[in-house]
């Protein structure tokens, strides 16, 4: 399906999983699916009662053990016998930086800011891509740093021809080939993706500049500022849920903090978004998972194969309306 | 309960006690079915029934996870149920193995113990059916399918929402035989020639089937006089395989196939006015040049063969599938089967080459052979939760309200594409018309009595037509004589579908299911409302309207990139192994 070098490329990349979450799980299960090559996880909790619901790795006699135990190991390894797996229950903020460099891509799952902060200093420094998936209930997002990436576009041709040159300040079109494929004319676009480092998403957002309108900008879901808000609030993930308890008060605080910066509309207390989210804090849900994970796996491959455009750079998931928009700030 | 405790937090208890005390049926167990099942069960649906008649491939288990090398051939509903009993919890699972259109193993009795039902469906036929019978039962049905990286989700409620027929589906690409046969112009159908037809002819199942002059789609005397010796002349071909010595047949493939039929072909001018002539192969040359070549290139899968390279690889890979056949019996092509595919690959190419058409790699032409598109497991991850998550609706107090179609989408600022539910095409022939069940208690009952009770209960006047199944008139206003017969008589039985139509054209036909009920005393009928028939309108067709469009037109000023066509209306895909068996289906 992704052709040979692309295939070659999976073969041949090594990817870090942080934390074998809900989300986590559904993305070791796609990328060894998929016959990457080298893959490590690592996370220190243990399995808790709670996780038999979100995890389909764990299961009774596993209580108590630690969610990377031999057994876990084993079962995922079942899947793919070619894929070279280590597994780790240590914890990732005591790993050298000479650790994280033997990586191609790292994932966080159930992250919060200060942990993106320091993971992207990481990757920035080592120049890996990072990818951070947190879900809340129905909720859920996907924040994406591929640093500079390029890829081929084929796209059917237009009949305006596309034409070199930036189109935002976070992408532009290198060089337009046209070709002739099986009787088909269409144009390979080499694009090249900028990617804001997450400390500046809020110093320096650039949503305004995929939303001139100030009306459009007021009409984007609530869902964005919640999400970016819950940040702000420290992961609860491997604690015994019914210890987490987040207020509305406390989240709108946060979420309208990030619609200011972001100049969008600010939230009452009364928004629905807000307290579904306050309310399903940190919580795992196995369809949500499958899908985030399913499309930021597909994302890896994408940005491994360069053949599509990969997510630039937030994706938000509403799971209530179904909604999965994309958005760049 | 402290395991479930965030399923309560993020459903509320309510809804969450009404999920563990639901039965549901999933119907399919392959990529996105495995994906589902482990979905419905971690979100603690009570009781989940899964039927797949199939059993499992070797090249399922890139992507069906339930799946090992030590399954195949295993029946998948039983597999997949086994699979899974590591995280089961308390709901009670039920394994199917068979075909889900089987009336005597899957009565429409047995569909109505379901709150839900969720289609995982690859082919259009079963498809069809389930739909009808959600109809039957009034059922909700969740849809879902894919096909490489697109996919969709549709949550049918009936009468309420569109229905899985309201739209009419793209039927599988499929080529005119002639064009396999006798001119090929394109890759594809040389590929399709060596796998479809040589392949099958040689190492397949015997075909009982006659090649019918009709399906070749010429009007060609000689040319159809040259197919049917083509045929003829291969079936003598395949006795060979089992008597003759690897050398003796082996020669004698590739003179009948690459010389013989080709100098046939060739005289038949009225094919070749336009065309380019195809020339023999010179099996003696060629033949001659093979000893130098080393083996070795038939391992290489990445280099386009030369003329001599592939003639190496064919007869090499004849050899090993006469062993073959003569231990193992008949074969099936499977692209992962390095014997069948090297011989679909070398025939496709020494064909081309015969017809001037461009020769393709062993790679690509794996692509192309093993379905066109393949199936991508994190689409099926993707469109499986999406129909797990709408399954959610059905428990609320606006099951259709709440509920979206969900679509991929090619745009760059969504990865999904919703909207929500249509109303049914009222010209829909599957839902445009009302369903329902009439119960009898025995066959014996005569047909007289059920027409007494139609008109009782649904009002209809005394002239309507009464049909059987397809179109088996049984009674209308002129036509009395069945009434004292009974049905049994009439050859009616269980799971017979009755079709009720109104003469007058005031009230709406209805159809209904026959089921025969011994525990019952009495002739029941389903409530329906029959409503008056509409006044015929011209043909409306419903259009998919893309929320958020003003938003997105915006972008698309803006950014180059994001000029990407995606088609207002969206059909619903069908899946790759649907392409696959319907191709399998269509001997040519």
């Amino acid at each position: 399906m992704w052709g040979f070098e692309a295939q070659h490329r999976i073969r041949s990349s090594h990817i870090l999983v942080i934390n074998f979450s809900s989300v986590g799980a559904e993305i070791v299960k796609n990328l060894v699916l998929g016959g990457l090559g080298f893959l490590t996880i690592i996370d220190s909790g243990k399995i808790l009662e709670q996780d038999l619901s979100g995890n389909f790795f764990f299961d009774v006699s596993l209580l108590g053990c630690t969610k990377l135990d031999s057994a876990v190991k084993e079962r995922i390894q079942e899947l793919n016998p070619r894929v070279d797996i280590v597994t780790d229950s240590g914890a990732w903020a005591e790993k050298s930086q000479a650790w994280f460099n033997q990586f191609d891509i790292i994932i966080c799952t159930q992250f919060d800011a200060s942990q993106i902060e320091s993971i992207s200093l990481i990757s920035r420094s080592l120049n890996i891509p990072l990818y951070v998936v947190d879900t809340h209930g129905l909720y859920g997002m996907i924040f994406v740093d591929l640093i500079d990436h390029s890829s081929h576009l084929r796209l059917a041709r237009n009949p305006i021809r596309r034409k070199p040159g930036r189109s935002s300040s976070v992408r532009e079109i290198v060089r337009v080939e046209e070709m002739t494929e099986n009787d088909v004319e269409y144009e390979d676009c080499l694009i090249q993706n900028h990617y804001t480092p997450f400390n500046n998403i809020l110093e320096k957002p650039k949503l305004k500049e995929f939303f001139r309108n100030k009306k459009k900008l007021n009409k984007i879901d609530s869902t964005l500022v919640v999400l970016l808000g819950c940040l702000k609030i420290p992961s609860s993930y491997n604690y015994p849920i019914e210890t987490v308890q987040v207020t509305r008060f406390e989240l709108l605080e946060f979420a309208n903090d990030v619609a200011r910066r972001l100049g969008l509309t600010i939230l009452d207390l009364n928004d629905l978004i807000l307290q579904d989210i306050a309310n399903q804090f940190c919580c795992e849900f196995q369809p949500v998972a499958a899908i985030l994970a399913g499309c930021l796996s597909q994302d890896v491959i994408n940005m491994l194969s360069k053949r599509e455009n990969p997510i630039n750079n937030l994706l938000i998931f509403n799971g209530k309306k179904a909604e999965m928009p994309i958005y760049t700030i | 309960m402290a395991r479930d405790i965030q399923l309560i937090r993020i459903l509320g208890e309510e809804t969450y006690n009404k999920i563990t005390n639901s039965k549901v049926l999933l119907v399919g167990a392959g990529g996105i079915g495995c994906e589902l099942l482990k979905d419905l069960l971690l979100m603690r649906y009570g009781e989940i029934h899964v039927a797949d008649l199939d059993t499992i491939d070797l090249s399922n288990l890139n992507r069906q996870f339930l799946f090992r090398q030590k399954d195949i051939k295993k029946s998948k509903a039983n597999t997949a149920v086994a699979a899974v009993a590591l995280f089961k919890g308390d709901t009670k699972l039920e394994p199917h193995h068979g075909n889900i259109m089987d009336v005597s193993q899957f009565p429409l009795s047995w569909f109505r113990q379901f709150d839900i039902i969720f289609n995982a469906l690859d082919n259009l036929e079963a498809r069809v059916y389930v739909n009808r019978m959600a109809l039957f039962i009034n059922k909700p049905l969740i849809e879902s399918g894919t096909t490489g990286l697109k996919g969709q989700v549709q949550p049918i409620y009936p009468y309420l929402t569109e229905c899985f027929e309201c739209t009419a589906k793209e039927t599988p690409k499929t080529f005119p035989i002639c064009t396999i046969r006798s001119t090929p112009s394109k890759p594809i159908h040389c590929i399709t020639w060596a796998k479809n037809f040589l392949f099958a002819q040689l190492f397949g199942e015997e075909s009982e089937e006659e090649l019918n002059p009709a399906d070749l789609e010429t009007d060609d005397a000689q040319e159809i006089e040259a197919l049917l010796k083509e045929t003829n002349e291969l079936l003598a071909l395949k006795k060979l395989i089992k008597d003759d010595s690897a050398e003796d047949f082996i020669d004698s493939v590739v003179e009948k196939i690459f010389v013989e039929d080709i100098v046939r072909l060739s005289k038949i001018d009225t094919l070749w006015k336009s065309r380019q002539k195809p020339v023999p192969l010179d099996y003696g040359l060629y033949s001659k040049k093979l000893k130098e070549l080393p083996p070795s290139v038939i391992s290489d899968d990445q280099k386009i063969w030369t003329t001599e390279e592939n003639l190496l690889v064919l007869v090499d890979s004849l050899k090993r599938l006469q062993a073959r056949y003569k231990s193992e019996g008949v074969l099936d092509f499977d692209k992962d089967d390095k014997d069948t595919l090297d011989f679909v690959v070398a025939a496709a190419n020494l064909r081309s080459f015969i017809f001037g058409i461009e020769t393709k790699s062993e790679f690509e032409t794996k692509q192309i052979a093993g379905n066109i598109i393949p199936a991508v497991a994190t689409t099926n991850a993707i469109m499986a939760g999406f129909s797990s998550l709408q399954s959610l609706n059905v428990f609320s107090d606006d099951p259709v309200g709440n509920s979206r179609l969900i679509y991929d989408s090619e745009y760059i600022n969504k990865f999904v594409t919703q909207c929500p539910p249509l109303p049914g095409n009222p010209n829909c022939k599957a839902c445009g018309i009302q369903r329902g069940i009439i119960t009898v208690p025995s066959l014996d009952i005569q047909l007289g009595e059920i027409h007494k009770q139609l008109l009782k209960k649904y009002g209809y006047s005394d002239d309507v037509s009464i049909v059987v199944g397809n179109n088996r008139l049984v009674y209308d206003y002129d036509f009395e004589d069945n009434l004292t017969s009974s049905l049994k008589d009439l050859t009616i039985g269980d799971g017979s579908i009755f079709f009720i139509g109104d003469s007058d054209d005031e009230l709406q036909d209805i159809e209904l299911y026959l089921e025969v009920a011994p525990k019952e005393t009495e002739i029941a009928l389903t409530d329906i409302t029959i409503k008056k028939k509409p006044v015929k309108k011209e043909e409306s067709k419903a259009e998919v309207t893309i929320q958020d469009g003003d938003q997105m037109e915006e972008i698309l000023d803006e950014d180059e990139i994001l000029i990407i066509d995606e088609p207002t209306e969206k059909r619903p895909l069908e899946v790759e192994e649907e392409i696959h068996s319907k191709r399998k289906k269509s001997s040519i």
